[in-house]
């Protein structure tokens, strides 16, 4: 198995927001940057929304990226999480050249495949992964997030992949860091199917290292 | 006349008008029995007049035909027998009605619904001003009247267009139960819909047995924090929730595709989740305290939210409400016209 579990930032919890993309492209950009702090998820968010106006946390990861492109990525102590809310706008500390960095490239994948997925990590990429969430399998009473297809879909996810199964292995898994604090799955980890990647999986974002 | 039987028996507009009480108060004999098409029947008399109400509709239902039978009373009518009073309401129908009947209805809409009360009870709601037929119906709910009657009378009190009352009073109430509960519509449509959501918090519901409560809670399922319930009462049972089961209240589904269709790959979007809760047909009258928290279930920070209803299960009512002493039946007895 690839396991890069290691090479993370420290899990975090996004609290009652829905803030995922931020907090999964943080810590795409966590892995991937050359910086040594932590970098922004309100940043995300706003750069997002600089894209894609709108009102809420919710932000395709699509538009996160594209977003920071243009406006660069703050760091967590220049914009800490909700102070302020990022619908106050940026503030003057995150705005200022010595406390953002450029966003490594990056490219959607054609498809959220298994394989492609895999093949990313493998070239030392960060994988943001956004699924649609049925709702038991992410309480996780079992060891790994898997759904039969057809299951009620209530919202998506965005989650930062760190792993995955090699070729030849009997269970196909990605591991996945998600933004719900370290009480969650196996420190804040969790294993995800194959089979619930491709009945829910809606789109895959791959972050170079810069 | 609707408002000077207020002002005499201090009646608190503050809250919805107790009729029943009412017409107990005035010293008339009220009884719940079976009467088939017939909603109320007025009987004058001395020294009680009495009022009987059929015991199988709704008690929203029977607290209008209560109000409309008062109405008789309060104008000192002779014997009625009244059918089916919604269908009045249909507009144009009851200007053929006879003066008495007119003036019996009219009281029954002021005496129960007067403009302050209305006002007070969209205020309650958070409701503010209606907007939809669902807000008519929460009122209706709240207030204790049938839905037809109170889209009326909301244009009555000009607090809403007539024109906006017109078309909700066309929309039969079961299809709002329908929409409200989906497939989890109660078996007998006699029996109502609750829908309640934030602004109901710490608030009382005066169900009956049968009756089904439609939660709709804000969420983000993303988040990982959820509702949980912490309290379900004994005689109440979940039917459904909408994050684990395809059911949805009709008008979720609506919000739910605005949404996605802004941007397809959002994540992070609220997503309102349903609950669908039956008083059980053989629930005991009392009051049942039903207790949700939202928060991550595998941590043990505090919880981010809380929900609270108190639900008051009241009987159906049958037979006399008075009690043996006070009783005095015209010559016939009850239910003669």
């Amino acid at each position: 198995m690839i396991d890069l579990e290691t090479e993370q930032s420290p899990v975090r919890n996004q609290g009652d927001r829905g803030t995922c993309t931020g907090f999964a492209v943080s810590g795409g950009h966590d892995w991937m940057g050359s910086a040594e702090e932590t970098r922004s998820a309100e940043d995300v968010i706003w750069a997002a929304r600089q894209n894609r106006p709108g009102a809420g946390d919710g932000v395709s990861v699509q538009a996160a990226l594209t977003g920071l492109q243009t406006n660069q990525h703050a760091s967590e102590p220049a914009w800490p999480y909700g102070n302020p809310h990022w619908s106050e706008g940026r503030p003057k500390a995150a705005g200022e050249t010595a406390n953002r960095i450029a966003l490594p490239p990056w490219r959607r994948l054609n498809a959220p495949s298994f394989e492609a997925i895999r093949d990313e990590l493998a070239r030392d990429c960060a994988v943001v992964l956004t699924v649609g969430m049925v709702y038991d399998a992410w309480q996780f009473s079992q060891d790994v997030i898997d759904a039969k297809p057809g299951e009620k879909v209530p919202g998506r996810h965005a989650v930062l992949v760190v792993g995955a199964s090699e070729k030849g292995e009997q269970m196909e898994v990605l591991k996945v860091k998600n933004s719900w604090g370290t009480g969650w799955g196996n420190g804040g980890y969790a294993l995800l199917s194959r089979d619930y990647l491709e009945a829910y999986g809606v789109c895959a974002h791959s972050i170079e290292a810069s | 006349m609707a408002s000077e039987i207020h002002a005499d028996l201090e009646i608190d507009l503050t809250k919805p008008v107790d009729v029943f009480g009412t017409i107990q108060q005035l010293g008339v004999v009220l009884a719940f029995r079976p009467l088939g098409r017939v909603s109320g029947v007025y009987v004058p008399g001395t020294p009680a007049s009495g009022i009987l109400l059929h015991d199988g509709h709704p008690r929203t239902r029977q607290r209008y035909s209560a109000g409309h039978e008062l109405g008789h009373h309060v104008f000192g009518h002779d014997a009625e027998i009244d059918l089916e009073p919604d269908a009045g309401l249909q507009r144009g129908a009851n200007e053929r009605w006879p003066d008495h009947e007119k003036e019996a209805e009219a009281f029954a809409a002021w005496f129960l619904m007067p403009r302050r009360l209305l006002r007070v009870g969209l205020e309650h709601l958070g409701i503010g001003d209606p907007t939809d037929p669902y807000d008519v119906y929460a009122l209706s709910l709240w207030l204790g009247t049938s839905y037809t009657a109170t889209a009326r009378q909301l244009a009555v009190t000009r607090l809403v267009q007539q024109r906006l009352a017109d078309e909700w009073a066309s929309i039969p109430p079961a299809n709002l139960k329908r929409a409200l509960a989906g497939e989890m519509v109660p078996n007998d449509l006699h029996n109502d819909v609750w829908w309640l959501d934030s602004r109901h918090h710490m608030q009382p519901v005066d169900a009956r047995p049968g009756d089904r409560l439609v939660l709709t809670l804000p969420e983000i399922p993303s988040s990982g924090f959820s509702w949980t319930f912490t309290s379900v009462p004994t005689q109440m049972e979940l039917l459904a929730d909408s994050y684990r089961e395809q059911w949805e209240p009709d008008f979720a589904i609506g919000r739910r595709e605005v949404a996605a269709a802004d941007d397809p790959e959002r994540a992070g979007t609220e997503a309102e989740r349903s609950f669908v809760l039956e008083v059980s047909p053989e629930a005991d009258i009392g009051v049942d305290h039903l207790a949700l928290v939202k928060d991550q279930t595998w941590t043990d920070e505090e919880p981010s939210d809380n929900y609270e209803l108190l639900v008051s299960v009241k009987a159906p009512l049958h037979g006399v409400q008075m009690s043996e002493a006070e009783l005095v039946l015209p010559p016939g007895g009850e239910g003669t016209a």
